[in-house]
């Protein structure tokens, strides 16, 4: 397959950043008390452990300060929307990023919240899922797409059993992860 | 093993496609979101032609130009 850049960037010198601008505008929420300790989640979580895997958005699972039971992520994309980024569906597009806020649906997910760990991508400091966390996450929600993931994630880079181990057990999620591995 | 590349067993084909993915996956996260903007553009590409609705590449609003000819 050749490729022709129609005017355009050639694909072959795509720069930097690409997701550093949509971290920067994270930060600054996060510096403005919008969103409250975020970290990065789904297939681009991934992306700091295994090989390429396609998908068209980023998955940012934060907390809301100061709500209650039921919270909402209203404030930030009002937020965002002051700062001229547009809605696109359920996502926002922050500097060419179609970016989704989630909160932790469940203790599992929160529990990989507040486990993540601090990385640096295109000189932008920000937080991101393990990698033990990514696997049971996906685990947990168990559609096709997911299960596909698994597979393609464990052929390129092998989790630390120990710790998978526990969290899957922690979770119920043992006798799931034989289904889905077997 | 075969040592000639031209023959290769399934086995060979496999060890080869599982040792690249775990070079794949050792890149810099850099490297990796510019190879995942490539697959974007790939997909955006077969998607449009397909008439299927589907989301441009990441990046500025040029990056949504980008071509694949077969």
């Amino acid at each position: 397959m050749s490729m022709a850049a129609d005017g355009a960037e050639n694909p072959d010198e795509i720069r930097s950043p690409i997701i550093g601008d949509a971290l920067r505008v994270l930060n600054s929420l996060e510096a403005e008390g919008i969103v409250e300790s975020y970290a990065i989640g789904g297939s681009i979580g991934l992306l700091f452990y295994v090989e390429p895997l396609l998908t068209d958005d980023l998955d940012i699972f934060c907390h809301i300060p100061q709500s209650g039971l039921l919270a909402s992520l209203a404030p930030v994309y009002k937020r965002l929307e002051e700062m001229g980024y547009q809605s696109d569906g359920e996502c926002i597009s922050i500097e060419g990023v179609r970016v989704q806020f989630l909160l932790p649906p469940t203790p599992l997910v929160e529990e990989a919240l507040q486990q993540a760990i601090e990385q640096d991508v295109e000189d932008v400091r920000t937080r991101v899922f393990r990698y033990e966390y990514l696997l049971a996450v996906m685990a947990e929600t168990n559609r096709p797409r997911d299960r596909a993931k698994i597979a393609a994630a464990l052929d390129s880079a092998d989790p630390d059993q120990t710790k998978l181990t526990d969290i899957l057990t922690r979770y119920n999620l043992l006798d799931r992860w034989r289904m889905i591995t077997r | 093993m075969s040592t000639d590349p031209f023959i290769t067993s399934n086995d060979d084909q496999f060890r080869k496609k599982a040792s690249r993915r775990r070079d794949l996956a050792k890149l810099p996260i850099e490297e990796k979101l510019r190879r995942l903007v490539k697959l974007q553009a790939v997909a955006y590409t077969i998607g449009q032609r397909a008439g299927r609705d589907c989301h441009p590449p990441w990046g500025k609003k040029e990056r949504g130009h980008i071509q694949f000819e077969p």
